[in-house]
């Protein structure tokens, strides 16, 4: 049984089992499920170690304690990781959804939207595949390397959206919305609940909202809208706003 | 054994049943309850109703909660077989992974009445395999026959595992402080 001595022995697959790993259940629950992970020994034959022995290997992997180094490697299975400034709005959406619900487990699907083929056209000029390739499929990839090789992309993307919604803020929502504990419901009157619920919905699909409106209620424009790049879109509806037009 | 109001009360681990003792655990723990209430429903546990006390007077109330919370210090030798209806069991003073992820749960889940629970990890039936002992219905029929056992059987395991856990806390403590250095 190989013990990994440091992160970049442990694949994103790995990296992602271990975040799932229900933390409530205890400590010990939680590092057996861990060293079953990263030895790949099954559960039952950790379940049967003696105590002392998992705590000697746990102390020994005391690197796990630590973040992954915030790098990440810009080439990657032949792909190449899109520039930020050239996401389309359909990437930006999804990866906006896989950043807000857990941008860890969801980390190989980030990457799949991240890195992209690419290939020079006969004006020599690098093309970006576009995005119409099955994300799932593509995220399978990915699974195998280690996570130092990804990791830290997560990081530059949080901090290219923080600038970007900054950047756009007259155009969202001030505050994000969380879910209000059956406390606070009791002490909101009947309006004041059903404001919330209103604002949950449109918060709910904001997206396929704006989509729609860009669309001029005509849906099968929505592709054509999806691919266009970001800022452009985002440029257009600050003027329509400005000019309220 | 202590005699209040005429009766007789157990009050050392010998005498106590583990049932009896794990409501003593779980009153002696309830900040809510001031000392003279803990002591009435703990004597009441025992059989010592709180209208009994009605006309004790406060002094002579205090030299019986005195009485009974003497306990000598004494080191329990560690039993290691017993037998419950028919059966004998062995214990281990010994963790695996599996047998501490179960205490852990029971900590997690149960606040109260938990060491009759411990108790049913340590002690494996002799004739069963471990997939049969860890069945959740044979634990849980095991730690009701437990609760009759006297308490002092308890306390070696309790030790045994809070000596792991000091030891584990250490461990992740000094791991910890490498990492500062």
């Amino acid at each position: 049984m190989y013990l990994p001595k440091k992160w970049s022995e442990i694949t994103l697959e790995q990296f992602i089992e271990i975040n799932e790993i229900d933390k409530s259940q205890g400590a010990n629950s939680y590092n057996s499920e861990m060293i079953s992970i990263v030895t790949d020994m099954s559960y039952e034959e950790v379940d049967e170690l003696d105590l002392d022995d998992m705590v000697k290997m746990i102390a020994d992997m005391k690197w796990s304690n630590t973040e992954p180094s915030k790098q990440y490697k810009h080439n990657l299975l032949g792909m190449k990781v899109k520039p930020f400034s050239k996401l389309c709005l359909y990437e930006y959406i999804d990866l906006d959804y896989y950043f807000t619900n857990n941008y860890i487990t969801n980390l190989d699907k980030i990457c799949a939207i991240l890195y992209r083929q690419t290939k020079v056209n006969e004006w020599g000029e690098e093309i970006i595949e576009p995005y119409d390739y099955d994300c799932t499929i593509r995220a399978d990839k990915f699974l195998d390397l280690p996570i130092t090789e990804v990791y830290g992309i997560i990081n530059e993307f949080l901090k290219f959206r923080d600038n970007f919604l900054n950047t756009y803020k007259n155009l969202f929502n001030g505050e994000e919305l969380s879910e209000l504990s059956e406390e606070e419901k009791e002490e909101l009157t009947t309006e004041e609940l059903k404001e919330e619920e209103d604002i949950k919905k449109e918060s709910k699909w904001s997206w396929e909202r704006m989509i729609y409106g860009l669309c001029n209620n005509d849906l099968t424009k929505s592709e054509a809208i999806g691919a266009l790049p970001l800022t452009y879109v985002f440029n257009m509806l600050g003027m329509k706003k400005e000019l309220d037009i | 054994m202590i005699t209040i109001l005429g009766k007789e009360i157990p009050n050392q681990l010998d005498e106590l049943t583990i049932d009896q003792f794990e409501v003593i655990t779980e009153l002696s723990n309830n900040k809510e309850l001031d000392a003279v209430d803990r002591h009435l429903q703990i004597f009441g546990s025992l059989g010592l109703a709180e209208s009994e006390f009605y006309d004790v007077d406060v002094a002579d109330f205090i030299e019986y909660t005195n009485q009974f919370n003497t306990i000598p210090e004494i080191e329990y030798p560690t039993i290691s077989q017993i037998e419950l209806a028919g059966y004998n069991y062995t214990a281990e003073l010994k963790m695996t992974v599996r047998d501490t992820k179960l205490i852990e749960k029971i900590a997690i889940s149960k606040p109260k009445g938990y060491i009759s629970d411990i108790l049913a990890i340590f002690f494996k039936r002799d004739d069963l395999t471990p997939a049969e002992h860890y069945a959740e219905a044979h634990l849980k029929l095991k730690a009701k026959l437990i609760k009759e056992l006297k308490a002092n059987i308890a306390i070696p395991y309790l030790l045994f595992i809070t000596n792991k856990l000091i030891k584990q806390v250490d461990k992740v403590e000094d791991v910890l402080a490498e990492e500062v250095e």
